[in-house]
């Protein structure tokens, strides 16, 4: 008889330890980024966004909660590609993006959303709890396709709580349709201040994944004087 | 038949890491108390709520709500036969706890939302079992070999969502069942505790986890509670490899009435087995309906 049915045997000892865990999944926070690449982002806008990206897998994953609940999925547009699919922060590799072509907005939506259907169908079937999708579209352009389908998807997805939807113009971006996709109000990037908003995405995103019921999401406000955003 | 042993339970409720570092008290209250009957044999209660975080007294409401059902279920089960068990009962106790919840926000003029809470509650006879539940957490009985839940914890669409008694439809949302069968073993836990003991793709309750945790109350021969007992699982909740793995608040309730193991009665009546003297071994099926032969 080793020392650990010794322990056990003690009337003192009673050690409740000895209970095994149920081995389940983390439960997952997505995050759909859809990201501009078409011709007019060339030069410092892409490389500020594609080191925006690094920074943002490295937030992630100075929180060991975050990286492992956290997951990606890029779809850059100019034209539409799936970057990413899904990843856990842990997993995820940040894209080397370049500017392209177009700016074929309305379409990077419908594929953005349709990678969350996927990706929430999976997680019910297998028991994965999640939380509240979020959806981020960045962009310094007019759309360039009849972005109004997406439009009204966007806004079924938010009556129904499918998803946040959250839109940032960059310099150059049409504010105006921006209003009429996303009901949040869209925000104006702070000159090239991608590191910041990335930082503050993730900050946000570490917020929610290990938020539990009943309890507030504190998020900062990204349009306070030193914020990377203004309305 | 052989008469099942009394019952032996241990409760507590540990603050998570979470309000461990942010210095506030732990949300999460919890009670067992045994009820003389005039109908029937005592009743076991058993009760536990989570304080929403984000209510300014979440605690407070968990804390009110336990003691509301404890009252309620001594002045409205204890006189009333376990055959007639009803869930509209149920509905009247959460109606008693909103009623007090209310009451407390008024005095304290403020919005019952302050006060929002889960519950989870049970009354056991020995024949019968009336359980409740809004929200998250779960209510686990046993069930032959393995540990059943009886409803599936409340989540809203979302893993941070739930239901609180304080809801406006909360009676909506209030699970109950009368159970017509002896429960021989009961827990109680909270969310903190559901992705340690609860298997989300099979959505049922991990046998491993339950199993060992019962031993030693099973071990225990005197009835009631015992101050060696509650430590040792105050000790565990608050343990490292829990606080790994959750960093909300937990609770945990366990109750058996398994004749006690001693050496000599080892054989007769192995762990999660039922015992072969019993002449009803099979758990009667989890009917809403009465059984009148079983009356006691």
């Amino acid at each position: 008889m080793n020392e650990f049915d010794l322990s056990r045997q003690t009337p003192f000892g009673v050690d409740f330890s000895v209970a095994e865990f149920a081995d389940n999944p983390e439960p997952r926070c997505p995050c759909v980024l859809l990201l501009d690449n078409s011709w007019s982002m060339s030069g410092q806008p892409i490389a500020e966004l594609n080191e925006g990206l690094a920074t943002f897998k490295e937030e992630l994953m100075a929180d060991s909660l975050a990286a492992k609940r956290v997951e990606i999925a890029i779809v850059s547009f100019g034209p539409v590609h799936v970057v990413n699919e899904f990843q856990t922060a842990e997993r995820f590799a940040p894209p080397h993006l370049t500017a392209e072509k177009d700016t074929p907005m309305g379409l990077a939506i419908s594929k953005g959303l349709e990678l969350l259907n996927q990706r929430k169908a999976l997680y019910r079937e297998h028991g994965i709890p999640f939380f509240r999708p979020w959806v981020f579209l960045i962009t310094d352009g007019t759309p360039t396709d009849d972005w109004k389908p997406a439009a009204s998807q966007v806004r079924q997805g938010e009556d129904s709580r499918a998803f946040a939807f959250f839109a940032v113009g960059v310099e150059g971006a049409n504010l105006d349709i921006l209003q009429q996709i996303s009901l949040r109000q869209p925000l104006r990037l702070r000159g090239l201040r991608f590191r910041e908003l990335f930082q503050w995405l993730s900050n946000s995103m570490r917020s929610v994944s290990r938020s539990v019921p009943g309890t507030e999401v504190p998020l900062i406000n990204p349009t306070q004087p030193d914020g990377w955003a203004s309305v | 038949m052989t008469p099942p042993g009394d019952w032996r339970y241990v409760y507590a409720s540990v603050p998570g890491l979470a309000h461990l570092s942010d210095g506030s008290d732990c949300q999460d209250v919890c009670a067992v108390r045994q009820l003389a009957a005039t109908e029937s044999d005592p009743l076991l209660v058993l009760v536990a709520a989570d304080g929403a975080g984000s209510a300014a007294r979440g605690g407070t409401g968990a804390q009110l709500a336990c003691e509301t059902f404890l009252r309620e279920c001594e002045l409205r089960l204890a006189g009333t036969a376990p055959e007639e068990w009803t869930p509209a009962l149920a509905a009247t106790l959460l109606d008693s706890v909103r009623t007090d919840l209310a009451q407390a926000a008024a005095t304290a003029e403020t919005a019952i939302r302050d006060f929002a809470c889960t519950l989870l509650g049970a009354v056991i006879a020995a024949h019968h079992a009336l359980v409740l539940q809004i929200g998250d957490g779960a209510i686990v009985i046993d069930a032959g070999d393995n540990y059943r839940t009886v409803f599936w914890p409340q989540t809203g669409q979302y893993v941070n969502e739930t239901r609180f008694v304080t809801d406006t439809d909360a009676a909506t949302y209030l699970e109950c069942a009368v159970l017509a069968e002896p429960i021989m073993e009961i827990a109680l836990l909270t969310d903190g505790l559901q992705s340690l003991a609860l298997h989300y793709q099979e959505r049922q309750a991990y046998t491993p986890f339950f199993r060992p945790m019962f031993q030693p109350l099973r071990a225990q021969t005197e009835p009631g509670s015992s101050a060696s007992l509650t430590e040792a699982l105050a000790h565990f909740l608050a343990s490292p490899a829990v606080n790994e793995r959750t960093h909300d608040d937990k609770t945990l309730i366990l109750a058996t009435r398994w004749p006690p193991l001693t050496a000599t009665a080892t054989a007769d009546y192995p762990a999660a087995i039922n015992p072969t003297s019993d002449p009803d071994p099979s758990p009667a099926p989890s009917g809403r309906e009465d059984c009148g032969a079983e009356a006691s």
